[in-house]
């Protein structure tokens, strides 16, 4: 039976994630947004009390004329994407702020930019 | 759903006219307010091109992010300070007054100046009883002279608009008969922006989705209006200010009690509108001319027949 390892396919995707990883991310300027501050702070004092805050929206976004928002930690992505930072930065400003395993953060959040990437909210800079 | 109890208006509209009381110094504090506050859009209404502030107002706008919408009646005296590169994202021709006398000999010479600026404009009718028949021709026009955008926005009843009463809004009748004359297509290939759920509701049937984020009604949460005097209301259609923009910042008002009550107001359930199956959908539709016009009727929307079974 063949083996279904190929170095040169495995060294090639390790190159692409790697490459994924620095590349950095800007937020689409077409899109206005903004942090709501009262509603942010009542947020992380719910979620210091435990509660689930996972969809409670602290960012509002204005996309073609219709309102979206974004959690505490979609919202806090969104504001770290100036240009300047990669999603490997983001990975690392995240995993200083919430107690999360480094794992499921990374996979949360490269799942979470993917799909802004695809939406055009986001692109690479 | 939209966030209710935000930090700030996302959209003001500011009824700015040379004759206003607003000195020009005041007129840039209003401004600054509105760029302090993180605002997204202002509307300039009133005959804001003839406002001698208007270029120092656009330029501390487009330096602070804010996206502007401009409105004029076309006359000589606003169109002689329109020129190209002025920081405005859409700019909208008030066709009430020649829709009024069905006299539409200006207009095309209008519509080439605005042009000759570099501007694309669109138009615009505030919808009322006398005018609201006239819709099927509004669309006519936008054909005619190839002009997509209309707007139709909500009925101004602050206190620079004191001409306006209860037998000047546009009623259930009024929207039954426009449904009658409208044809199937009337629409088709235009960008309608329309304020009033009712109207809407007639005037957009295809796009019954485009509302699904809609959490009622935004005044004094995502919507505000700044009156010629740089006073803060709710909207346009609510008749009670909040505060004037020249002792406070917007952040401050959105925070008062004045305005936490209002929204508490607009949260409850309107008397008239208790049993209706589209309340879920409207959420009592313009709570500003309700509360304002409609107290015979439990408060409900104006434009509302009954509750529907």
């Amino acid at each position: 039976m063949a083996s279904s390892f190929d170095p040169e396919t495995l060294g090639g995707k390790i190159t692409q994630g790697r490459n994924r990883l620095l590349k950095k991310l800007l937020r689409n300027p077409d899109i206005v947004w903004r942090v709501e501050k009262r509603r942010e702070a009542e947020i992380v004092k719910a979620l210091e009390a435990g509660e689930d805050v996972s969809d409670k929206g602290s960012v509002i976004l204005i996309i073609s004329g219709m309102m979206h928002q974004l959690n505490l930690v979609g919202g806090k992505i969104w504001s770290l994407c100036d240009g300047q930072r990669s999603l490997g930065d983001l990975i690392e400003a995240l995993a200083v702020e919430f107690e999360v395993e480094r794992d499921e953060l990374a996979e949360d959040v490269e799942g979470f930019v993917d799909d802004l990437l695809q939406r055009g909210w986001l692109k690479h800079g | 759903m939209t966030i209710d109890l935000l930090d700030t208006p996302l959209r003001i509209s500011w009824r700015l006219s040379p004759e206003g009381p607003l000195t020009d110094p005041d007129a840039l504090i209003v401004a600054d307010r509105l760029v302090e506050a993180g605002v997204f859009y202002v509307t300039l209404e009133g005959h804001p091109l003839a406002c001698p502030a208007i270029n120092d107002i656009l330029r501390i706008f487009a330096g602070g992010g804010l996206q502007v919408m401009l409105i004029c009646e076309g006359t000589a005296a606003e169109l002689k300070y329109l020129h190209p590169g002025l920081p405005v994202r859409q700019l909208y021709l008030d066709v009430a007054p020649c829709l009024a006398t069905d006299d539409f000999t200006s207009l095309s010479g209008q519509l080439e100046s605005i042009r000759n600026q570099g501007f694309d404009p669109g138009l615009l009718l505030g919808p009322r009883h006398d005018n609201v028949a006239k819709i099927p021709r509004l669309f006519e026009l936008c054909r005619a002279h190839q002009i997509p955008k209309i707007k139709l926005p909500n009925v101004g009843i602050d206190g620079s608009v004191k001409t306006l009463s209860e037998a000047g809004l546009v009623t259930p009748e009024d929207l039954q008969s426009l449904g009658r004359e409208l044809a199937p297509e009337a629409t088709s290939g235009l960008e309608l922006e329309v304020h009033d759920l009712f109207l809407w509701e007639l005037l957009c049937p295809d796009r019954q989705d485009s509302r699904s984020e809609y959490g009622g009604c935004q005044a004094a949460n995502s919507l505000g209006h700044v009156d010629g005097s740089g006073d803060l209301y709710p909207c346009s259609s609510w008749p009670e200010k909040l505060g004037s923009l020249l002792d406070h910042s917007v952040e401050a008002l959105w925070a008062s009690p004045a305005r936490l009550r209002i929204r508490e107001e607009i949260a409850a359930t309107p008397a008239g509108c208790r049993g209706c199956q589209d309340l879920s959908i409207c959420f009592g539709g313009c709570r500003g001319l309700a509360r304002t016009f409609n107290r015979h009727h439990g408060s409900r929307d104006p434009m509302c027949s009954e509750p529907r079974e």
